[in-house]
């Protein structure tokens, strides 16, 4: 069950931290409808 | 197993905060990486909710005892269907499902929007977010489903016979995901709030009716299905008991009624803006307000989990979500004080005037609901300010009586808008045979209802023969079945000109799809007025009779002769029942053998009524066995006579149906249908 844990958590850090780390992260006017 | 869903609950409400703060934190700053993060945290979150979803299943089908919630609501005897339907048989699990499908909503409607909403998108998740981890802050800390057990029990409890129903294995999830669906126009409703309605714009408006009105679909199935589930299940004959659990899922289908109509004409910088705003979050917070008086038990039901536990919390956070909206809306308030440029649109009348009455409506079923809390608090205000007054002793409940009578003027006001609303905002008053009709209507109506209410029950027989007599012995029906006459005429009429205004396009070489957006709103209509036929039908020309009977004794009721034959036994995987065998004869000719039952199940050896139907479309024979006595073999029997009941259920699937029709109607296509005739819909 442990491993089934691990899977997990790694799963959703990386889901969510991968877009931090993209180049795509410039600010941008989204308002606008801009894309970035 | 139990620790795994226990792990994916923690790890939700990590992301539920984390998603809160980068959302807010990202759209501060408009940094698209951040709401992107934050917008994935939101999907995982989900994600795990689905993974701690998934657990509990597991654990309930393999009976896995050392849980406490498994060992609560489920036994080794239970059937499968039932095992799986235990995961919303008790708070815990009920929460999860709830909370499961506010997560999946918000995903759906916030977490793929286009790029120019991502701002928006952001404030709206942010908000639902802040729902979430309240709920999952419960979910943890006061009922979570995965508690292992301190002793493991060889069997379960198993769950409760009254919810081992079909019925049940459907009501519940259709109408927590009805429940859980207004949380997006009200995020929807903040998120608008926070960037100012007032500024002329209302991003994703259309999307969010959209969303409201699926909502709304699963809420009407929920309702419904429950209705259903009162009047098989509960042996009474009934279908609904104005309890203060079935109340608090009326009051937001009434409000959220009120809100579709609302979006239709909702335009920035008008009075409908507003409404709207205030309707999708009252919407959203008696549904959080119909958990709390289910979990807290402020008032006695039948529906109430025992333990009130941390129930109180939801009160807490209705007072968060009412802070924000309130912060925003004065916030607005000042800023728009100072703007005077531009126009504000007006608001239509028909929508006002629908508005007023639905929240009207809700506002009695409220103070209705909450009358015995209500008295209890004045008693002992009254006791300890004046000791010597002369007070009731125990809080007062009001009769099921008392909200029929109460809220069916309203509900013909509702069916009179819904018969004329439609006429009169096409094509005003004018002369034509529509107008007459329905002017003939309104004032036939009232004056039926006049003329029968001001009269003693007696006095209503002086020479008008039998049917009359029968005819008038239910008066409060009579403006009800004129106006759902009316309704029918006024729709076929819209239909064959709206199949004429084709047709002519046709002929000028237009191509003119049928809208499906146009038909919907019309067979939703048709079936509100089916379902009412149904309620006036049964409540008002209903009869009933009890008999106690040996066997081959006879009792009549209606055109209808029953006798008593034998009394039998069966047995099923979990329960024994014990069956009376009941011929029915219409004259001398058999129509049916009914088998009214009462069933112990086990483990407990709770009993239950099964009862026993003649279904026709002009009414019902109900036959319920009420006690037996096998030494003797004597049964009571309770026969009821519902006219027109069935209208009530295949009303509600013609609303569904009507619903499905609008919900596939593409929202952001515009068709090249003629001009709508009626120019309202839903």
């Amino acid at each position: 069950m442990i491993y089934i844990k691990c899977v997990l958590l790694a799963a959703c850090v990386l889901f969510v931290v991968l877009p931090l780390l993209s180049k795509r992260s410039e600010k941008t006017n989204v308002e606008k409808g801009e894309s970035p | 197993m139990s620790d795994l869903g226990y792990f994916a609950l923690l790890l939700g409400l990590f992301l539920s905060g984390y998603a809160i703060l980068i959302d807010l934190l990202g759209s501060w700053r408009a940094d698209a990486g951040l709401v992107r993060s934050a917008r994935n945290a939101t999907v995982a979150c989900f994600g795990c909710l689905s993974v701690a979803m998934l657990a509990l299943w597991v654990l309930l089908i393999k009976s896995e005892f050392a849980v406490a919630y498994v060992a609560e609501h489920t036994s080794k005897a239970l059937p499968l269907p039932y095992k799986i339907s235990a995961l919303w048989a008790g708070a815990a699990g009920s929460l999860l499902l709830w909370l499961w499908a506010q997560a999946g909503f918000v995903v759906w409607a916030y977490c793929k929007a286009e790029f120019k909403h991502r701002t928006f998108c952001a404030s709206a998740r942010a908000f639902a977010n802040l729902v979430n981890i309240f709920f999952l802050i419960i979910l943890i800390t006061d009922g979570n489903p995965f508690e292992l057990s301190s002793v493991v029990p060889a069997d379960g409890a198993g769950l409760n016979p009254l919810l081992q129903h079909p019925a049940m294995v459907f009501h519940p999830p259709i109408l927590f995901i009805g429940y859980a669906g207004f949380l997006v126009p009200f995020a929807w409703a903040v998120a608008w709030l926070r960037t100012n309605p007032a500024d002329g714009r209302a991003p994703l408006s259309k999307q969010a009716r959209h969303w409201t009105l699926v909502a709304w679909l699963f809420l009407t199935g929920g309702i419904a299905l429950g209705a259903w589930w009162a009047y098989e299940e509960l042996g009474w004959g009934g279908y609904w008991a104005w309890d203060p659990v079935e109340n608090a899922s009326l009051m937001p289908w009434l409000t959220a009624t009120a809100l579709l109509h609302c979006f239709r004409t909702c335009k920035p910088r008008s009075s409908t803006a507003t409404w709207t705003i205030m309707l999708s979050s009252l919407t959203f917070s008696l549904c959080v307000f119909g958990r709390f008086l289910t979990k807290y038990g402020l008032v006695d039901s039948v529906h109430a989990f025992s333990d009130p536990g941390l129930g109180i919390l939801y009160v807490v956070l209705l007072l968060h979500l009412w802070f924000v909206v309130a912060a925003l809306l004065i916030r607005n308030y000042i800023r728009n004080k100072k703007d005077t440029s531009g126009e504000r649109a007006g608001a239509n009348v028909f929508v006002l005037l629908n508005n007023w009455l639905f929240v009207l409506l809700t506002f009695v079923i409220f103070v209705g609901t909450l009358f015995p809390f209500l008295s209890k608090v004045f008693i002992r205000v009254a006791t300890f300010l004046f000791s010597n007054a002369r007070l009731p002793a125990n809080p007062i409940s009001l009769a099921p009586e008392f909200f029929t009578r109460i809220t069916a003027p309203g509900g013909l006001i509702m069916l009179m808008l819904i018969g004329l609303c439609p006429y009169l905002l096409g094509h005003g008053l004018r002369k034509s045979w529509r107008t007459i009709l329905s002017g003939a209507a309104v004032v036939a109506s009232v004056t039926v209802w006049l003329l029968t209410c001001s009269l003693p029950p007696g006095d209503v027989s002086g020479g008008i023969g039998s049917a009359g007599r029968w005819l008038l012995s239910g008066s409060p029906a009579i403006p009800c079945f004129i106006f759902c006459s009316l309704i029918l005429v006024n729709l076929i009429a819209d239909f064959l000109r709206y199949e004429k205004k084709i047709a002519s396009g046709r002929k000028a070489g237009l191509t003119s799809p049928r809208s499906l957006r146009w038909y919907g709103a019309r067979v939703v209509h048709l079936g509100v007025a089916m379902v009412f036929i149904g309620i006036a039908g049964s409540g008002g020309y209903g009869s009933a009779t009890m008999a106690a009977l040996r066997p081959g004794e006879k009792v009549g009721m209606g055109k209808y002769e029953l006798t008593f034959d034998k009394l039998g036994a069966e047995h099923g995987p979990n329960f024994t029942t014990v069956t009376a065998y009941i011929s029915v004869r219409d004259g001398d000719k058999l129509i049916a053998g009914l088998k009214p039952a009462i069933a112990s199940y086990t483990p407990g050896g709770k009993t239950v009524r099964e009862i026993d139907v003649r279904r026709t479309l002009a009414g019902d024979l109900y036959l319920a066995m009420t006690e037996f006595d096998r030494a003797q073999n004597l049964i009571n029997l309770q026969v009821l006579i519902k006219p027109l009941i069935n209208w009530i259920w295949i009303g509600s699937f013609v609303m569904i149906f009507g619903t499905l029709g609008v919900l596939l109607s593409p929202y952001r296509r515009k068709t090249t249908v003629p001009e709508d005739p009626g120019k309202d819909g839903q």
